[in-house]
């Protein structure tokens, strides 16, 4: 049988190997010059409860995680309950008899995996279940077993050489009972070259590692689901950097510090998720105020209040945008992919430093979890901004004016134990050297000076030059309806885009990442274009629509899914289909 | 030796400045009488003493009366949010450990809206010196209780008289594991003076509480009824007696002044080794490339 690709699902007891043998999986598939993408769902309880791990592979790069399965890898009739429906017409079951059997009435193909027999019977042991999951379906996909047994070894060798004896037996034994029994899928030849360089990254992974390449070095946070792991990656890494981190006893403490650290001339953030990020308001404002440099990540969740924080949600972005007292306008940026994840955070920190502005940086969920194959940043083209400081000339009447009226609305920034002058950053309204003052024209001339500063930041978006890429847009010859989306729904629907290009239908597709500023120049361009706007948001009210309503004369139709799941490609192209 | 010593005295008198260098143009906002003055004083000359230099002084302020004091004193400085003096302050300290780091809250600042912080700014021991100016009262939102106002005190919000116990900041502190105790009276700006400049030479978080009468709206809390409850604290008290220094805080008959406790405890830069991390020579891209490496 061969597919272009092929999306395997595997589902059992939260804590009994589903996860790890799914990321074993995925990273054996990777170094097979594979393809992948991934899609997990966490049990809310902290062991046991129903996990599922998919992964889909493709000898292309793949956008998403598919839609129906091809293959489901039960580890317990949990698993098969919930998710045998899911399953594509030739979908196949695969079951370990000893903890249940599909019943007879069942249609599809359905093969036993006695996973812990199998493990039992080459490596005396049966711990190694997740490991003959493993090797049955990479036997059955194309992965060679030097590479599995490889993988192993990398993975087991601290726990022993014995234990990673046994569980390359095991992986053997799966192989050729795989052989045997399962018939293979045949996914092509790849067209990854082995000398290119590709790295297995999850969403909240590139994101920290985009902090650090953009110079953070100061970052702290409270634990918060599924914002915790930048968080944690970021308290390994950023000291080796030179860099630390801290976990506050709460969010304002947080932001709090972070601004002190900006403040005090380092880069720094704090990443969070909806419930975080309310408790930052205030200091979002008093960085705006103050005009301090600071990047926050709110990592979305299901909400409203706990919500459900396993769960994805494009929630957020109305409380991004507007949710200030006082008129406080924020930079938000939402990454559509891992790989953004990366770039956008370099932006985000660049936005933040030349603007002295905050910048809210909108991942969710699914985009922080999930892995897939990224092509290896090159890291000498990353271009980065810093703050402007003042020059002798700025300083030479001997007061400094840290507020300074300029063109771009952005005054240079002295850093404090610079000997040159002295300043008091402050959250009340006050003039160019700081002062506390409440007259009509100062407020006023003040304001306009904190907005131009968003204009300035809209021109040289709109100018391109290294600020370039904050939007993506395809806008096809003959295309009548017209998607804009923002944020993770990008890969489903360039796949769902593809499926109604093959039945003849062209459709034309606006991705702005700099959410505000909006791509105000080619969403007009975009509008004019087509018939018909759809905006598909994984929420209920539908909050870029709102936006776009509001800002331009168009009625866009709403997809809105509210379910905590991600769009599959699938249903996205039928919905377009049907409203378009 | 005798020489020795007359030359470091030379330099110890070139070094140190005059009060005035410290004050800025801005004039007080303050109302006439307010104890926040006595603490500037206080400041003024504490800075001078040391021969501080402005640029290495970084004051961070909350909200209320107290929350203007940067403004006065010529340095670097943040006006912040209501409550949040300590959070900004650590971050300041954290990212540049050559500033001198003041944090001033009033008594709603600290121990109202900012209450949450504090235990773990103790927790941490940062190098900074943490000023709660408490005058037992909401000042500048014109008379409301604190959580330093006497129980039955009348105020604009309980105009029947408060139903809440008033807490004492210098019992929370010890309780709390601050390194650095002490308490001030604004009136006697000298001693306060003093105690800045002890707390500046501490490794560790130093709070220092001082009483600051409003002499607008606290008719309870009054230079007159704080001057005749004070008295400084016992020359042969033992600074490292934690247990000594509650039951001092406890004395219901007595406010006491002076430094409570003081112990030698790592600081949060030295736990974190910030002066090495800082020293580093760090090539960040051929560490990005390395650590690149672990994900393919």
């Amino acid at each position: 049988m061969s597919k272009q690709d092929i999306v395997i699902r595997i589902g059992g007891e939260g804590g009994e190997g589903v996860i790890s043998a799914g990321e074993i999986l995925s990273r054996a598939a990777a170094r097979s010059q594979f393809h992948f993408f991934t899609f997990r769902t966490y049990p809310a309880e902290i062991k046991g409860g129903l996990a599922m791990f998919q992964l889909r592979i493709s000898r292309r790069q793949v956008l998403s995680h598919g839609s129906a399965l091809d293959v489901l890898m039960c580890f317990n009739q949990e698993a098969f309950d919930n998710y045998w429906k899911e399953l594509k017409p030739d979908g196949i079951v695969l079951y370990d008899p000893k903890y249940f059997t599909p019943p007879k009435a069942f249609k599809n193909k359905s093969i036993p995996l006695e996973l812990e027999q199998i493990s039992l019977d080459s490596s005396g042991t049966t711990r190694g279940k997740n490991i003959v999951a493993v090797g049955a379906i990479g036997e059955m996909i194309g992965i060679p077993y030097d590479t599995s047994a490889k993988l192993v070894e990398e993975i087991f060798l601290r726990k022993g050489e014995k234990v990673v004896l046994s569980n390359q037996k095991a992986l053997k034994g799966a192989c050729e009972y795989s052989k045997k029994a399962i018939q293979k899928i045949d996914l092509g030849e790849p067209e990854m070259s082995q000398d290119e360089h590709w790295l297995i990254l999850s969403g909240n992974e590139a994101l920290a590692l985009g902090a650090i390449s953009a110079g953070c070095r100061f970052c702290t946070g409270y634990p918060i689901t599924p914002a915790s792991s930048v968080l944690e990656f970021m308290a390994r890494e950023l000291p080796g950097f030179g860099g630390t981190v801290i976990q506050c006893e709460d969010e304002i403490s947080a932001i709090g510090a972070c601004l002190g650290a900006s403040f005090a001339g380092a880069k720094a953030m704090t990443p969070t998720s909806g419930p975080g990020l309310a408790l930052m308001t205030e200091m979002l404002n008093l960085a705006f105020m103050s005009e301090t440099p600071i990047v926050v990540v709110d990592v979305q969740r299901s909400g409203p209040s706990t919500g459900m924080p396993t769960k994805t949600e494009q929630g957020d972005l109305r409380y991004a945008l507007y949710g200030s007292p006082g008129e406080c306008p924020r930079v938000v940026i939402a990454p559509a992919s891992v790989r953004d994840c990366f770039f956008e955070m370099i932006r985000a920190f660049n936005i933040a430093e030349k603007y002295q502005v905050a910048v809210l940086v909108l991942s969710d969920q699914t985009l922080a979890n999930r892995t897939t194959t990224v092509k290896r940043f090159d890291l000498n083209k990353i271009h980065i901004d810093n703050r402007i400081q003042p020059s002798d000339e700025d300083l030479k009447n001997d007061i400094y004016a840290r507020y300074k009226l300029t063109d771009t609305g952005v005054s240079p920034m002295l850093i404090p134990g610079d000997p040159r002058g002295a300043f008091i950053a402050t959250g009340l309204e006050h003039d160019e050297y700081c002062t506390p003052g409440y007259t009509p024209e100062l407020h006023s001339t003040m304001t306009l000076k904190r907005f131009k500063k968003l204009d300035t930041l809209a021109a040289d978006l709109e100018n391109g030059g290294s600020q370039n890429g904050h939007y993506f847009m395809d806008i096809p010859k003959g295309a009548k309806i017209g998607i804009i989306a923002w944020g993770a729904t990008f890969g489903p629907i360039r796949e769902a885009l593809e499926m109604a290009k093959e039945t003849g239908v062209e459709i034309a597709h606006l991705h702005p990442k700099v959410l505000w500023p909006l791509p105000d120049k080619q969403i007009k361009e975009f509008i004019s274009s087509v018939d018909k706007v759809i905006i598909p948001e994984e929420n209920y009210l539908g909050h870029l629509s709102e936006v776009i309503k509001a800002n331009y004369d168009v009625k866009p139709i709403q997809i809105n899914k509210f379910e905590g799941i991600p769009f599959t490609p699938e249903e996205l192209f039928q919905n377009i289909m049907e409203v378009g | 030796m005798a020489e020795v010593e007359a030359v470091q005295a030379e330099e110890t008198r070139v070094d140190k400045r005059k009060a005035t260098e410290y004050k800025t143009d801005l004039k007080p906002i303050w109302c006439p009488g307010c104890g926040d003055f006595g603490a500037l004083t206080a400041f003024y000359n504490a800075f001078a003493e040391v021969g501080i230099d402005t640029k290495d002084v970084a004051i961070i302020s909350g909200i209320g009366c107290s929350g203007r004091f940067g403004y006065f004193i010529k340095s670097y400085g943040f006006h912040v949010v209501h409550g949040r003096v300590l959070p900004i302050a650590m971050g300041t300290k954290v990212a540049n450990p050559d500033l001198h780091v003041f944090g001033i809250s009033g008594d709603g600042d600290a121990l109202a809206i900012g209450g949450g912080h504090i235990p773990h700014m103790a927790r941490r021991n940062l190098k900074m010196v943490y000023v709660i100016l408490d005058n037992a009262i909401y000042g500048l939102t014109k008379g409301q209780a604190s959580p330093t106002s006497p129980e039955v005190m009348k105020t604009g919000t309980t105009p029947t008289g408060g139903f809440e116990k008033p807490l004492d900041p210098v019992l929370l502190m010890l309780a709390y594991g601050a390194t650095f105790v002490a308490r001030g009276y604004t009136a006697k700006y000298k001693a306060v003076s003093d105690l800045i400049v002890k707390a500046m030479s501490h490794n560790g978080f130093a709070v220092i509480h001082a009483i600051s009468p409003c002499p607008v709206f606290n008719k309870n809390v009054t230079f007159k009824s704080v001057s005749q409850l004070v008295e400084d604290i016992p020359e042969d008290h033992d600074i490292t007696d934690r247990m000594k220094a509650m039951e001092l805080a406890l004395d219901k008959d007595k406010i006491h002044l002076g430094l409570f406790y003081q112990i030698e405890e790592p600081s949060l830069e030295d736990k974190l080794g910030l002066q090495d991390r800082y020293a580093m020579k760090i090539d960040s891209t051929a560490r990005m490339n390395d650590l690149l490496e672990r994900f393919q």
